[in-house]
């Protein structure tokens, strides 16, 4: 528990240098703030109005701090354009955004930890050639490739999924999972291929290892070996590179979002962007930047599950 | 020494007990970018039920590869291993990955060399004996716990009933492999392999564990093959020793009569290589010179020729056959016997001719 309430610590400590520098990002646009934010059409009292609101007469440290409190309950401002809050805007964006995120994912563990098993079992056999040589191809194949190539195929000329569009899952479950299919294999087919060449190269490895010599010679089955005995040892550089590929993820996931025009976070993002919304675009770094943050902390937790040995000794006795 | 032949062959020698295991021509090679090699090169001994084998060799010598090839526990490609194995009524040459299945852990088991690698890190210890006892024993989870507890107690872990929950990391070298021992011993099997038992642990430990595997084989009336290349090792505790070279048999006798009338120049070498508490202090060791013969191209006539003191041009042509010696269960492969007129002959006539052991240099006549 000492443990738990170290990391504890340094993660409020990376949160707290990853939202200062999300925050310094609206900071560092050339000139005044406040014209940047509200634009070359900025009348006086506009710019006057927030220079106030942003507190942009305060020093930076203490506007950070303020800005800081009011970010913690929620309040991320509103945007100039829209004059929605943009609180409101990420709470509409982020659930498209998650979801692909989170079936993209189950996708590629889903085939990936399969494939890699099998395809360490026999290192070069036929299995092992064509799972190579297909994610070998996918990671050539960048998703906005890769998504055009699938809209043309399953939409344009088999029309079995929508190329675009978005059904909320409360209003019809089954057709918000029909228009997920493609963007979220479009998005998993990069990271499935990354988790196989992962999880083979770490399944030949400890296959090697003496232990599972002595579950063989001690009469297990082959699955069960694979399964209790090879598998945990084997995920534990998996869930590193899962944990680190978050960030690629989620541009890709904005770029998944484009093509099939979904309304996420990533839409969102591009628009706020071309229109100049920097409240906008800074909330979203805020909460990208925090996800990336809180994701890779749970993949430390993880560690302490998958292997014993970074527990920290306790013997017993 | 005298503990080794209080089995029930030795003290009632006409009734013929039960051969356990027969190794008949054990040939096993594998494929390596240079060519074939052969690892163990037509090996054939018996076993009989309850007793000791030591199989003794240097690094690269194929004992190793002998107890795995008699176990049919080799990789499942580059090696082909050919020749009769049979054990405990099962021709186990040839028998599938399924039905050896059936075989390993129940009637057949391993303890390995280094216990800091064949436990596995991520499993609990109570969880690792459990599931062979689950799977071949078909006990419940409850009746497997409790099995797993006598078994550690047995082998001398204390507190069995928490080291069930720990994991390896959380023990020593020793206990962990007191915790392998139980692990195959756990279904019961008729023979353990022991292969290197004690290399990896302190010096202190290794009599414990030797002890340990001589007290469980005693009470469970199970053969053990000893794997080892430490004579001293094997000394007190077996009833048979087969010195290995080149991945052949070049000496196999009682260990009795080994130690007593060693007929193999190499067994003698490895003999000398041991330090010995009755010798002055800083006494060199007398190391065998030279290295292993290349088992991919061996060179003709006897292996060690190159290394031996008493190689002459005959050994270098022509390989001499394991052939019985005048005291029964003694065999040896020599031309020049240690401890024979032959043998003093040969040794006497390096010496004259000045032959410095450097296995780089021939012999010239």
């Amino acid at each position: 528990m000492a443990l738990l309430a170290r990391r504890l610590v340094q993660l409020v400590g990376v949160l707290l240098v990853v939202t200062f520098f999300s925050y310094l990002l609206l900071n560092l646009l050339p000139g005044n703030v406040a014209v940047a934010v509200l634009g070359p059409n900025a009348t006086a009292a506009g710019i006057a109005h927030v220079t106030a609101e942003l507190h942009l007469n305060q020093p930076l440290p203490q506007r950070y701090i303020e800005w800081l409190w009011q970010v913690l309950q929620g309040n991320f401002g509103e945007s100039y354009h829209t004059h929605e809050a943009v609180s409101t805007s990420l709470a509409q964006r982020l659930p498209v955004t998650i979801e692909l995120l989170v079936i993209s994912q189950i996708l590629a563990f889903a085939f990936a930890i399969p494939l890699g098993i099998l395809a360490a079992l026999r290192p070069g056999g036929w299995l092992d050639n064509i799972s190579s040589i297909t994610a070998f191809g996918f990671l050539a194949l960048p998703p906005y490739v890769l998504g055009v190539i699938l809209v043309l195929i399953f939409a344009v000329s088999l029309h079995w999924f929508p190329a675009t569009g978005y059904t909320p899952f409360l209003t019809d479950p089954g057709a918000n999972i029909h228009d997920m299919i493609l963007p979220s294999i479009t998005l998993a087919v990069g990271s499935l291929a990354v988790y196989l060449r992962v999880l083979r190269a770490e399944m030949i490895a400890t296959l090697q290892e003496d232990y599972i010599t002595m579950a063989v010679a001690k009469g297990m089955p082959t699955w069960r070996i694979l399964t209790r005995h090879a598998l945990r040892p084997s995920t534990i550089a998996l869930v590193t590179v899962a944990g680190l590929n978050v960030g690629a993820l989620i541009g890709g996931a904005f770029l998944v979002e484009y093509i099939f025009a979904l309304p996420g976070v990533g839409v969102l993002a591009i628009e706020s962007i071309f229109s100049k919304d920097y409240l906008v675009v800074q909330g979203i770094v805020v909460v990208v930047a925090v996800a990336y943050v809180v994701v890779n902390f749970c993949v430390d937790l993880l560690y302490l599950f998958l292997d014993p040995r970074a527990r920290g000794v306790q013997t017993l006795g | 020494m005298s503990r080794g032949h209080t089995t029930a062959g030795h003290e009632y020698p006409e009734i013929p007990a039960e051969t356990l295991l027969t190794v008949e021509d054990l040939r096993t090679t594998f494929d390596t970018p240079r060519g074939k090699l052969t690892a163990v090169d037509g090996v054939s001994f018996e076993l009989e039920a309850g007793r000791t084998l030591g199989v003794v060799g240097e690094s690269g010598s194929g004992k190793t590869v002998l107890s795995r090839s008699v176990m049919r526990l080799l990789p499942k490609r580059g090696a082909t291993s050919t020749g009769r194995v049979r054990f405990n009524g099962h021709e186990m040459v040839g028998l599938t990955q399924k039905q050896l299945r059936g075989i390993w852990g129940t009637e057949l088991a391993m303890v390995f060399q280094d216990p800091m690698t064949s436990l596995n890190p991520t499993m609990r210890i109570g969880n690792q004996i459990t599931e062979s006892l689950r799977y071949h024993l078909g006990m419940s989870s409850s009746e497997a716990t409790e099995h797993a507890v006598v078994l550690l107690s047995s082998v001398g872990i204390p507190t069995p009933e928490r080291r069930l929950h720990d994991y390896p990391h959380q023990l020593s070298g020793g206990l962990r492999q007191r915790v392998t021992i139980a692990i195959a011993l756990a279904c019961g099997p008729r023979l353990l392999f022991a292969d290197e038992p004690t290399t990896a642990l302190d010096v202190t430990v290794q009599a414990q564990i030797l002890d340990l595997l001589a007290a469980q084989q005693r009470e469970r009336s199970m053969a053990m093959i000893l794997v080892t290349h430490d004579l001293g090792v094997v000394a007190g505790r077996t009833d048979d020793i087969a010195v290995m070279y080149g991945g052949k048999i070049v000496e196999q006798a009682p260990t009795k009569t080994l130690f007593a009338e060693m007929r193999m120049p190499y067994t003698e070498a490895l003999l000398g290589s041991i330090p010995r508490a009755d010798q002055p202090s800083h006494t060199p060791l007398q190391a065998i010179p030279g290295r292993p013969p290349d088992l991919v191209s061996p060179p003709p006539g006897c292996r060690f020729a190159p290394r031996c003191p008493y190689a002459q041009p005959r050994c270098r042509h022509e390989e001499p056959p394991l052939r019985e010696a005048p005291t029964k269960g003694h065999r040896f492969a020599c031309w020049f016997p240690v401890g024979t007129p032959e043998g003093r002959q040969a040794l006497e006539e390096n010496r004259v001719r000045g032959v410095a052991l450097d296995p780089a240099r021939s012999v010239t006549t």
